[in-house]
């Protein structure tokens, strides 16, 4: 009974096995334990901080790529044409006036391209008259003249 | 009286804020008891200490999963016996393709050991101990050296106590038999 019990008692071992530890190990044990638990606390922190930082850094290189080549891009295109190209400069430019002119020359384009299909219609080319003449044998007698 | 003691502690561990004092608590009661229990699986000293720490580790993160009506060195031992049995599963793999076995080389590790200064008898008694097979040098460890009850024994080892009586009877007739032949 005396031997079952031993377990429950913090004594020292009754058998000697020829093992020995450093100076004062034991005494020191609790506070070597207590020391690594809160390293590795720590340690388990920065695993995770680890894990999480490429991930953040892979995010921040494709906002510095994407800010390089919109960079890249303001160096090689002039930045007047960029200007231009803007809804809002094309909405400002398109005004009133502008559209009035347009529809004005659309239509005068157009009254001319009717008064040349007229021409054309009634235009009778040189192979035309020569034709007419040939028909009433006038042409000889216009050259031999 | 450790048990009071224990009560202690629990109580401590069950109230906010207290966990680092009630743990530190701990460490001094069950700190050299399961350091001799790692140090018999694994005989050298620096790995003992190494499992010793990552064994309090251990039950430092998963304190919140011991319950209050177990027995604290029993849940202290499942995890010191578990942490040297993974050591010495990893140590052994790394032996798979040698000529030497793992205990064999212990011999010769125990030997340089200088925290190891045991007599002839006391190094026979531990080569006669490795030459039995994991789970029976368990049981005659807690059972010859640690006098613990088979109860316990069984709580700890998940292995029923008639189980580990004759495990233990086998142990002791194997070692007999090591010692007689090896004596001389």
């Amino acid at each position: 009974m005396q031997a079952d019990n031993n377990i429950e008692k913090n004594d020292t071992p009754t058998k000697y096995e020829g093992f020995t530890t450093p100076e004062n190990y034991f005494g020191e044990l609790p506070n070597k334990v207590m020391k690594h638990i809160a390293w590795q606390q720590e340690n388990r922190k920065t695993r995770i901080i680890d894990i999480v930082m490429p991930y953040v850094y892979i995010a921040a290189g494709f906002v510095f790529l994407g800010l390089l080549i919109r960079g890249g891009l303001g160096l090689l295109v002039d930045k007047n044409d960029l200007e231009l190209t803007k809804p809002v400069q094309i909405s400002k430019t398109l005004n009133d006036d502008f559209i009035e002119e347009l529809v004005t020359d659309d239509i005068a384009f157009y009254e001319v391209l009717a008064e040349m299909s007229y021409v054309e219609s009634t235009y009778a080319g040189s192979e035309d008259i020569e034709d007419y003449l040939l028909s009433y044998d006038l042409f000889y007698e216009i050259h031999e003249e | 009286m450790t048990s009071g003691r224990d009560d202690e502690i629990k109580a401590l561990l069950s109230t906010e804020g207290n966990k680092d004092i009630a743990f530190r608590m701990i460490v001094e009661d069950y700190g050299e008891r399961l350091y001799r229990h790692i140090r018999r699986m694994v005989l050298i000293h620096q790995d003992a200490d190494d499992i010793l720490q990552d064994s309090f580790l251990k039950a430092y993160i998963n304190i919140a999963s011991f319950r209050a009506h177990s027995q604290l060195f029993t849940w202290l031992y499942r995890i010191a016996t578990n942490e040297s049995l993974n050591f010495l599963k990893k140590k052994k793999r790394s032996f798979v393709f040698s000529a030497l076995s793992y205990e064999d080389k212990l011999v010769d590790m125990l030997r340089e050991d200088e925290y190891f200064d045991g007599n002839k008898a006391e190094f026979l008694m531990k080569k006669a101990i490795l030459s039995l097979p994991e789970k029976q040098r368990l049981v005659f460890h807690l059972r010859y050296y640690d006098e613990m009850k088979y109860e316990y024994m069984s709580e700890i080892l998940g292995t029923s106590t008639g189980a580990l009586k004759a495990s233990y009877h086998h142990a002791v007739k194997k070692i007999e038999t090591y010692l007689n032949q090896h004596q001389s």
